[in-house]
Protein backbone atom coordinates (compact mmCIF):
# COMPACT_ATOMS: atom_id res chain seq x y z
CA UNK A 1 0.00 0.00 0.00
CA UNK A 2 2.78 2.50 0.95
CA UNK A 3 5.12 1.36 -2.53
CA UNK A 4 1.49 1.83 -4.65
CA UNK A 5 1.23 5.71 -2.64
CA UNK A 6 4.54 6.22 -2.95
CA UNK A 7 3.74 5.67 -6.53
CA UNK A 8 0.98 8.19 -6.85
CA UNK A 9 2.78 10.82 -5.14
CA UNK A 10 6.00 10.32 -7.49
CA UNK A 11 3.59 10.51 -10.61
CA UNK A 12 1.97 13.27 -8.88
CA UNK A 13 4.77 15.08 -8.95
CA UNK A 14 6.34 14.56 -12.60
CA UNK A 15 2.96 15.42 -13.59
CA UNK A 16 2.73 18.63 -11.54
CA UNK A 17 6.43 19.59 -12.33
CA UNK A 18 5.85 18.69 -16.00
CA UNK A 19 2.25 21.01 -16.42
CA UNK A 20 3.24 24.40 -16.84
CA UNK A 21 7.03 23.75 -16.91
CA UNK A 22 9.05 25.52 -19.49
CA UNK A 23 12.17 23.89 -21.54
CA UNK A 24 13.86 25.08 -24.77
CA UNK A 25 16.26 23.27 -26.91
CA UNK A 26 18.52 26.39 -27.29
CA UNK A 27 19.11 28.81 -29.95
CA UNK A 28 19.40 28.02 -33.85
CA UNK A 29 21.10 29.83 -36.11
CA UNK A 30 19.16 30.47 -39.30
CA UNK A 31 21.94 31.70 -42.31
CA UNK A 32 21.57 33.00 -45.18
CA UNK A 33 23.06 31.28 -48.55
CA UNK A 34 26.71 32.68 -47.86
CA UNK A 35 26.66 32.84 -43.86
CA UNK A 36 26.94 36.56 -43.98
CA UNK A 37 23.11 37.05 -42.57
CA UNK A 38 21.49 35.03 -39.47
CA UNK A 39 18.66 35.67 -37.01
CA UNK A 40 18.43 33.53 -34.13
CA UNK A 41 15.71 31.00 -33.58
CA UNK A 42 14.85 29.82 -29.81
CA UNK A 43 12.06 26.79 -30.01
CA UNK A 44 10.26 25.87 -25.89
CA UNK A 45 7.27 24.08 -25.01
CA UNK A 46 5.27 24.22 -22.04
CA UNK A 47 2.24 21.28 -21.01
CA UNK A 48 -0.96 22.12 -19.83
CA UNK A 49 -3.29 19.62 -18.80
CA UNK A 50 -2.60 17.32 -22.19
CA UNK A 51 -1.64 20.24 -24.31
CA UNK A 52 1.38 21.23 -25.24
CA UNK A 53 1.85 25.11 -26.08
CA UNK A 54 4.82 25.62 -28.42
CA UNK A 55 6.64 28.89 -29.28
CA UNK A 56 9.74 29.62 -31.37
CA UNK A 57 11.17 33.13 -30.85
CA UNK A 58 13.16 34.62 -33.50
CA UNK A 59 15.34 37.36 -32.59
CA UNK A 60 16.30 39.44 -35.62
CA UNK A 61 20.47 39.76 -35.39
CA UNK A 62 21.23 41.46 -38.70
CA UNK A 63 22.21 45.01 -38.82
CA UNK A 64 19.53 46.36 -41.12
CA UNK A 65 17.75 43.21 -42.56
CA UNK A 66 13.80 43.66 -41.31
CA UNK A 67 11.91 40.17 -41.39
CA UNK A 68 8.42 39.74 -43.01
CA UNK A 69 7.67 36.16 -42.84
CA UNK A 70 8.50 32.82 -40.94
CA UNK A 71 7.78 29.61 -42.17
CA UNK A 72 8.11 26.46 -40.21
CA UNK A 73 8.49 23.18 -41.51
CA UNK A 74 7.26 20.22 -39.42
CA UNK A 75 8.47 16.89 -40.05
CA UNK A 76 6.33 14.15 -41.25
CA UNK A 77 4.97 12.21 -38.95
CA UNK A 78 3.16 15.18 -37.71
CA UNK A 79 0.20 16.51 -39.09
CA UNK A 80 -0.80 20.24 -39.10
CA UNK A 81 -3.83 20.09 -39.36
CA UNK A 82 -4.13 18.95 -36.19
CA UNK A 83 -2.42 22.31 -34.41
CA UNK A 84 -5.03 25.11 -32.80
CA UNK A 85 -4.45 28.32 -31.34
CA UNK A 86 -1.96 29.41 -34.24
CA UNK A 87 -0.85 32.67 -33.15
CA UNK A 88 1.83 35.35 -33.87
CA UNK A 89 3.25 39.20 -33.49
CA UNK A 90 0.27 41.93 -34.03
CA UNK A 91 -0.68 42.45 -37.42
CA UNK A 92 0.62 39.00 -38.96
CA UNK A 93 -1.31 36.71 -40.32
CA UNK A 94 -0.95 32.69 -40.42
CA UNK A 95 -1.41 29.78 -42.93
CA UNK A 96 -1.56 26.11 -42.40
CA UNK A 97 -0.24 24.87 -45.65
CA UNK A 98 -0.99 20.58 -44.95
CA UNK A 99 0.46 19.41 -48.28
CA UNK A 100 3.81 20.59 -47.30
CA UNK A 101 3.18 20.20 -43.20
CA UNK A 102 4.18 24.16 -42.97
CA UNK A 103 3.31 26.39 -40.77
CA UNK A 104 3.52 30.23 -42.47
CA UNK A 105 3.34 33.52 -40.77
CA UNK A 106 3.68 36.64 -42.70
CA UNK A 107 3.49 40.64 -42.19
CA UNK A 108 0.20 41.56 -43.12
CA UNK A 109 -0.93 44.93 -41.50
CA UNK A 110 1.89 44.62 -38.40
CA UNK A 111 5.40 45.42 -38.58
CA UNK A 112 8.57 43.77 -39.68
CA UNK A 113 10.73 41.91 -37.31
CA UNK A 114 13.38 44.78 -36.91
CA UNK A 115 17.02 44.43 -36.20
CA UNK A 116 17.59 43.93 -32.29
CA UNK A 117 13.84 42.80 -32.05
CA UNK A 118 12.41 39.25 -30.86
CA UNK A 119 8.92 37.72 -32.51
CA UNK A 120 7.13 34.59 -30.78
CA UNK A 121 5.33 32.55 -32.77
CA UNK A 122 3.46 29.90 -31.39
CA UNK A 123 0.46 27.23 -31.78
CA UNK A 124 -0.61 23.93 -29.57
CA UNK A 125 -0.91 20.69 -29.67
CA UNK A 126 -1.21 17.10 -28.43
CA UNK A 127 1.64 15.88 -29.54
CA UNK A 128 4.52 15.62 -27.09
CA UNK A 129 8.03 16.58 -27.45
CA UNK A 130 10.91 14.88 -29.27
CA UNK A 131 14.16 15.06 -29.33
CA UNK A 132 14.64 13.07 -32.93
CA UNK A 133 12.13 15.49 -34.71
CA UNK A 134 13.59 18.37 -37.06
CA UNK A 135 11.39 21.28 -37.90
CA UNK A 136 12.78 23.60 -41.07
CA UNK A 137 12.64 27.17 -40.64
CA UNK A 138 12.99 29.95 -42.58
CA UNK A 139 12.52 33.51 -42.86
CA UNK A 140 11.94 33.69 -46.35
CA UNK A 141 12.23 36.96 -48.50
CA UNK A 142 15.00 38.66 -49.97
CA UNK A 143 17.42 37.74 -47.32
CA UNK A 144 16.29 33.88 -47.65
CA UNK A 145 17.69 32.63 -44.16
CA UNK A 146 17.21 29.07 -43.17
CA UNK A 147 18.34 26.25 -41.02
CA UNK A 148 17.04 23.41 -39.24
CA UNK A 149 16.02 22.75 -35.74
CA UNK A 150 15.38 20.20 -33.24
CA UNK A 151 11.99 20.73 -32.20
CA UNK A 152 10.07 19.59 -29.53
CA UNK A 153 7.73 17.43 -31.72
CA UNK A 154 5.49 14.81 -30.97
CA UNK A 155 4.97 11.78 -28.79
CA UNK A 156 1.49 11.90 -26.76
CA UNK A 157 2.39 8.04 -27.12
CA UNK A 158 5.17 8.63 -24.53
CA UNK A 159 3.88 9.70 -21.86
CA UNK A 160 0.82 7.66 -21.95
CA UNK A 161 3.48 4.75 -21.80
CA UNK A 162 5.03 6.12 -18.81
CA UNK A 163 1.86 6.50 -17.18
CA UNK A 164 0.97 2.72 -18.02
CA UNK A 165 4.20 1.54 -16.67
CA UNK A 166 3.58 3.57 -13.19
CA UNK A 167 0.47 1.84 -13.02
CA UNK A 168 1.18 -1.34 -13.61
CA UNK A 169 4.66 -1.21 -11.23
CA UNK A 170 2.03 -0.10 -8.58
CA UNK A 171 -0.55 -2.76 -9.47
CA UNK A 172 2.11 -5.38 -9.44
CA UNK A 173 3.15 -4.28 -5.84
CA UNK A 174 -0.33 -4.74 -4.56
CA UNK A 175 -0.92 -7.91 -5.69
CA UNK A 176 2.65 -9.15 -4.34
CA UNK A 177 1.21 -8.00 -0.89
CA UNK B 1 7.88 48.77 -99.27
CA UNK B 2 11.00 47.52 -99.75
CA UNK B 3 10.29 47.32 -103.52
CA UNK B 4 9.17 51.33 -103.81
CA UNK B 5 12.50 52.04 -101.97
CA UNK B 6 14.35 49.93 -104.38
CA UNK B 7 12.80 52.08 -107.28
CA UNK B 8 13.46 55.33 -105.88
CA UNK B 9 17.36 54.41 -105.70
CA UNK B 10 17.47 53.27 -109.53
CA UNK B 11 15.87 56.22 -110.14
CA UNK B 12 18.53 58.24 -107.97
CA UNK B 13 21.32 56.07 -110.29
CA UNK B 14 19.20 56.99 -113.46
CA UNK B 15 19.25 60.24 -112.70
CA UNK B 16 23.07 60.70 -111.17
CA UNK B 17 24.07 59.06 -114.43
CA UNK B 18 22.03 61.56 -116.69
CA UNK B 19 24.07 63.99 -115.36
CA UNK B 20 27.19 62.77 -115.51
CA UNK B 21 26.15 62.84 -119.29
CA UNK B 22 28.81 60.22 -120.09
CA UNK B 23 27.68 57.09 -121.91
CA UNK B 24 30.96 55.06 -121.21
CA UNK B 25 30.81 54.79 -118.08
CA UNK B 26 34.28 54.01 -116.24
CA UNK B 27 34.85 51.20 -114.24
CA UNK B 28 35.72 53.89 -111.19
CA UNK B 29 32.74 55.30 -111.55
CA UNK B 30 30.73 52.12 -111.76
CA UNK B 31 32.58 51.34 -108.61
CA UNK B 32 31.57 54.39 -106.88
CA UNK B 33 27.90 53.89 -108.33
CA UNK B 34 27.73 50.05 -106.95
CA UNK B 35 28.99 50.99 -103.81
CA UNK B 36 26.33 54.28 -103.31
CA UNK B 37 23.70 51.72 -104.17
CA UNK B 38 24.75 49.11 -101.60
CA UNK B 39 24.41 51.81 -98.99
CA UNK B 40 21.39 53.37 -99.47
CA UNK B 41 19.68 49.63 -99.83
CA UNK B 42 21.47 48.75 -96.50
CA UNK B 43 20.38 51.56 -94.76
CA UNK B 44 16.71 51.17 -96.52
CA UNK B 45 16.63 47.67 -94.96
CA UNK B 46 16.88 48.72 -91.71
CA UNK B 47 14.70 51.54 -91.80
CA UNK B 48 12.17 48.84 -93.49
CA UNK B 49 13.22 46.35 -90.52
CA UNK B 50 12.77 48.47 -87.81
CA UNK B 51 9.60 50.29 -89.31
CA UNK B 52 7.75 47.00 -89.70
CA UNK B 53 8.76 45.47 -86.39
CA UNK B 54 7.33 48.25 -84.62
CA UNK B 55 4.06 48.44 -87.09
CA UNK B 56 3.57 44.23 -86.72
CA UNK B 57 4.50 44.86 -82.92
CA UNK B 58 7.43 42.45 -83.55
CA UNK B 59 8.52 41.29 -80.19
CA UNK B 60 12.00 39.86 -79.25
CA UNK B 61 12.55 38.14 -76.31
CA UNK B 62 16.09 38.10 -74.28
CA UNK B 63 16.73 35.14 -72.22
CA UNK B 64 19.49 35.50 -69.39
CA UNK B 65 22.28 33.09 -68.33
CA UNK B 66 21.13 30.72 -65.96
CA UNK B 67 21.18 31.18 -62.61
CA UNK B 68 21.63 28.47 -59.95
CA UNK B 69 20.17 29.15 -56.64
CA UNK B 70 21.92 29.05 -53.52
CA UNK B 71 20.79 27.05 -50.73
CA UNK B 72 21.92 28.14 -47.16
CA UNK B 73 22.47 24.32 -45.79
CA UNK B 74 24.75 24.40 -43.13
CA UNK B 75 25.53 20.29 -43.93
CA UNK B 76 27.87 18.92 -47.05
CA UNK B 77 24.75 17.74 -49.06
CA UNK B 78 25.53 20.66 -51.39
CA UNK B 79 22.15 22.19 -52.63
CA UNK B 80 23.48 23.79 -54.95
CA UNK B 81 22.16 23.29 -58.59
CA UNK B 82 19.03 22.36 -56.57
CA UNK B 83 16.92 24.89 -58.84
CA UNK B 84 17.64 26.72 -61.99
CA UNK B 85 16.46 29.72 -62.59
CA UNK B 86 15.91 31.48 -66.36
CA UNK B 87 14.84 34.56 -67.09
CA UNK B 88 13.08 35.57 -70.18
CA UNK B 89 12.10 39.59 -70.45
CA UNK B 90 10.36 40.13 -74.10
CA UNK B 91 9.66 43.25 -75.74
CA UNK B 92 8.42 45.36 -78.48
CA UNK B 93 11.55 46.66 -80.03
CA UNK B 94 13.64 47.01 -76.64
CA UNK B 95 10.83 49.19 -75.21
CA UNK B 96 8.39 48.99 -72.78
CA UNK B 97 6.17 47.32 -71.53
CA UNK B 98 7.92 44.15 -70.39
CA UNK B 99 7.01 40.70 -70.59
CA UNK B 100 8.89 38.79 -67.56
CA UNK B 101 9.16 35.05 -66.73
CA UNK B 102 10.89 33.87 -64.48
CA UNK B 103 11.36 29.94 -65.69
CA UNK B 104 12.55 27.67 -62.31
CA UNK B 105 13.69 24.40 -62.82
CA UNK B 106 13.28 22.01 -60.22
CA UNK B 107 16.81 19.39 -59.89
CA UNK B 108 16.54 18.39 -56.53
CA UNK B 109 14.47 15.84 -54.62
CA UNK B 110 11.84 17.82 -52.79
CA UNK B 111 9.25 19.56 -54.82
CA UNK B 112 8.91 23.72 -54.60
CA UNK B 113 6.64 24.81 -52.45
CA UNK B 114 7.25 28.55 -52.78
CA UNK B 115 8.37 30.97 -55.09
CA UNK B 116 9.37 34.24 -54.14
CA UNK B 117 10.76 37.48 -56.07
CA UNK B 118 12.29 40.90 -54.61
CA UNK B 119 12.33 44.15 -56.78
CA UNK B 120 14.81 46.12 -54.99
CA UNK B 121 14.75 49.02 -58.28
CA UNK B 122 10.87 49.29 -58.45
CA UNK B 123 8.86 50.67 -55.26
CA UNK B 124 5.46 50.51 -57.03
CA UNK B 125 3.21 47.54 -56.71
CA UNK B 126 0.65 48.88 -59.03
CA UNK B 127 3.12 48.98 -62.01
CA UNK B 128 3.61 44.77 -61.78
CA UNK B 129 0.42 43.21 -63.51
CA UNK B 130 -0.60 40.61 -65.90
CA UNK B 131 0.63 37.49 -62.90
CA UNK B 132 0.37 34.48 -64.66
CA UNK B 133 2.21 31.37 -63.92
CA UNK B 134 2.78 29.06 -66.85
CA UNK B 135 3.76 25.34 -68.18
CA UNK B 136 6.74 25.19 -70.02
CA UNK B 137 9.31 22.89 -71.64
CA UNK B 138 12.99 23.99 -71.21
CA UNK B 139 15.55 24.32 -74.41
CA UNK B 140 18.83 24.21 -75.18
CA UNK B 141 19.81 25.85 -78.30
CA UNK B 142 22.86 24.97 -80.72
CA UNK B 143 24.97 27.82 -78.62
CA UNK B 144 24.16 26.26 -75.39
CA UNK B 145 21.63 28.88 -74.84
CA UNK B 146 18.75 27.67 -72.28
CA UNK B 147 15.32 28.96 -73.00
CA UNK B 148 12.44 27.69 -72.29
CA UNK B 149 8.73 26.96 -74.81
CA UNK B 150 5.91 28.54 -72.69
CA UNK B 151 2.92 27.01 -72.46
CA UNK B 152 -0.27 26.44 -71.38
CA UNK B 153 -1.54 28.47 -67.65
CA UNK B 154 -1.25 26.87 -64.30
CA UNK B 155 -4.65 27.23 -61.78
CA UNK B 156 -2.30 25.24 -59.14
CA UNK B 157 0.13 28.22 -58.20
CA UNK B 158 -1.41 31.47 -56.96
CA UNK B 159 -1.37 32.79 -53.21
CA UNK B 160 -3.88 32.18 -49.84
CA UNK B 161 -5.62 35.04 -48.63
CA UNK B 162 -6.67 35.20 -45.21
CA UNK B 163 -9.68 36.56 -44.22
CA UNK B 164 -10.66 37.81 -40.71
CA UNK B 165 -12.11 35.29 -39.18
CA UNK B 166 -8.87 33.27 -40.20
CA UNK B 167 -9.96 31.50 -42.78
CA UNK B 168 -7.63 30.54 -46.06
CA UNK B 169 -9.04 31.35 -49.41
CA UNK B 170 -6.99 30.14 -52.66
CA UNK B 171 -6.28 32.31 -54.88
CA UNK B 172 -4.92 30.66 -58.54
CA UNK B 173 -2.57 32.78 -60.68
CA UNK B 174 -1.61 35.80 -58.66
CA UNK B 175 1.19 36.12 -56.17
CA UNK B 176 1.24 37.61 -52.44
CA UNK B 177 2.48 40.97 -53.06
CA UNK B 178 3.93 43.53 -50.44
CA UNK B 179 6.15 46.18 -50.13
CA UNK B 180 9.85 44.62 -49.22
CA UNK B 181 11.27 47.21 -46.02
CA UNK B 182 14.61 47.47 -44.77
CA UNK B 183 15.83 48.79 -41.16
CA UNK B 184 17.34 52.66 -41.76
CA UNK B 185 19.93 52.99 -38.88
CA UNK B 186 20.23 56.79 -39.87
CA UNK B 187 15.94 57.24 -39.56
CA UNK B 188 15.75 54.86 -37.06
CA UNK B 189 12.76 53.12 -39.01
CA UNK B 190 11.77 50.74 -41.61
CA UNK B 191 11.52 52.37 -45.12
CA UNK B 192 10.20 50.62 -48.22
CA UNK B 193 12.91 49.65 -50.46
CA UNK B 194 10.79 47.49 -53.23
CA UNK B 195 8.32 45.40 -54.24
CA UNK B 196 7.92 41.65 -53.17
CA UNK B 197 5.89 38.71 -54.54
CA UNK B 198 5.25 35.31 -53.21
CA UNK B 199 3.52 32.40 -55.29
CA UNK B 200 2.58 29.81 -53.39
CA UNK B 201 1.82 25.89 -54.72
CA UNK B 202 -1.86 25.70 -53.97
CA UNK B 203 -1.43 21.91 -54.81
CA UNK B 204 1.42 19.74 -54.90
CA UNK B 205 4.11 21.90 -55.90
CA UNK B 206 6.89 21.91 -58.44
CA UNK B 207 8.40 18.18 -58.33
CA UNK B 208 11.23 17.06 -58.97
CA UNK B 209 12.79 17.16 -63.21
CA UNK B 210 9.71 19.54 -63.92
CA UNK B 211 10.47 23.81 -65.09
CA UNK B 212 7.78 26.28 -64.01
CA UNK B 213 7.44 29.87 -65.50
CA UNK B 214 6.42 32.85 -63.21
CA UNK B 215 5.44 35.77 -65.72
CA UNK B 216 4.32 39.16 -65.00
CA UNK B 217 4.25 42.45 -67.34
CA UNK B 218 6.16 46.18 -65.86
CA UNK B 219 6.39 49.33 -67.51
CA UNK B 220 9.99 49.22 -66.28
CA UNK B 221 12.84 47.87 -67.78
CA UNK B 222 15.28 44.54 -66.34
CA UNK B 223 18.00 46.78 -65.26
CA UNK B 224 15.21 48.39 -63.03
CA UNK B 225 13.36 44.69 -62.01
CA UNK B 226 15.41 41.36 -62.83
CA UNK B 227 16.91 41.08 -59.03
CA UNK B 228 16.62 38.70 -55.94
CA UNK B 229 14.75 35.13 -56.43
CA UNK B 230 14.06 32.58 -54.05
CA UNK B 231 12.33 29.23 -53.82
CA UNK B 232 11.66 27.08 -51.09
CA UNK B 233 11.23 22.98 -50.47
CA UNK B 234 10.28 21.53 -47.44
CA UNK B 235 13.35 22.43 -45.51
CA UNK B 236 15.21 24.62 -47.24
CA UNK B 237 15.37 27.87 -49.10
CA UNK B 238 17.29 28.52 -52.22
CA UNK B 239 18.15 32.09 -53.10
CA UNK B 240 20.05 34.09 -56.47
CA UNK B 241 20.20 37.40 -57.95
CA UNK B 242 19.18 37.94 -61.93
CA UNK B 243 20.51 41.38 -62.73
CA UNK B 244 19.37 43.24 -65.28
CA UNK B 245 21.23 44.15 -68.16
CA UNK B 246 22.85 47.28 -67.20
CA UNK B 247 24.93 45.56 -64.53
CA UNK B 248 28.06 43.61 -64.95
CA UNK B 249 26.72 40.38 -65.10
CA UNK B 250 26.85 38.47 -68.01
CA UNK B 251 23.08 38.91 -68.45
CA UNK B 252 22.51 40.55 -72.07
CA UNK B 253 22.27 37.62 -74.37
CA UNK B 254 21.70 38.23 -77.87
CA UNK B 255 18.19 38.10 -78.66
CA UNK B 256 16.54 34.81 -79.99
CA UNK B 257 16.14 35.82 -84.16
CA UNK B 258 12.60 36.00 -85.12
CA UNK B 259 11.27 34.59 -87.87
CA UNK B 260 9.79 37.81 -89.25
CA UNK B 261 12.85 39.21 -88.89
CA UNK B 262 14.57 36.40 -90.91
CA UNK B 263 12.39 36.84 -93.57
CA UNK B 264 13.09 40.61 -93.94
CA UNK B 265 16.43 40.85 -93.91
CA UNK B 266 16.40 37.95 -96.28
CA UNK B 267 14.19 39.97 -98.99
CA UNK B 268 16.70 42.54 -98.26
CA UNK B 269 19.32 41.18 -99.01
CA UNK B 270 17.33 39.72 -102.33
CA UNK B 271 16.58 43.39 -103.70
CA UNK B 272 20.19 44.48 -103.23
CA UNK B 273 21.03 41.46 -105.72
CA UNK B 274 18.48 42.63 -108.03
CA UNK B 275 19.57 45.79 -108.06
CA UNK B 276 22.76 45.04 -109.15
CA UNK B 277 21.53 42.68 -111.70
CA UNK B 278 19.58 45.17 -113.19
CA UNK B 279 22.70 48.13 -112.94
CA UNK B 280 24.89 45.36 -114.57
CA UNK B 281 22.49 44.75 -117.02
CA UNK B 282 21.72 48.98 -117.85
CA UNK B 283 26.09 49.41 -118.24
CA UNK B 284 26.32 46.13 -120.89
CA UNK B 285 23.45 47.98 -122.97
Amino acid sequence: MKGALFCAVALMLVLVASAGAYADWGMTPLYNADHSQSVELTPSYSLSGSTYTYMYSLKNTTSSKTIQEFILTLPGAVSVSGFANIAGPTGWSALVRPTFNQLDWFKDTGSSLLPGQTFTFSFTSSYGPSSTAVAGAACQDAIGLSGQTFSPIPEPASLIAMMTGLVGLVGLKMRRK
Amino acid sequence: MLSQVGFHVRRKIEKRLAELGNPVITSKTRRKVILKTLLACALAMLICTLASSAYAGGTTTHWFAPVMLTGSSIDATGPIGSFEAVLGVTSSAGSGPFQYTYWITNNGAAAMSDFFFTCFGVKDLQSFTNFMPLSGTRMVSSTGQVYFIPGSELQDWGHYDVTANNMQVAVPGSPREWYHTSYDEYLQKEVNDGCEFNWMALDSGLTSGNSIGFAFTSIYGPSDVASDIASTTAIRSYNGDVYGPDSTSSSDIPPVPEWSSVLLAMSGLGGIQALKMGLRKRSRS
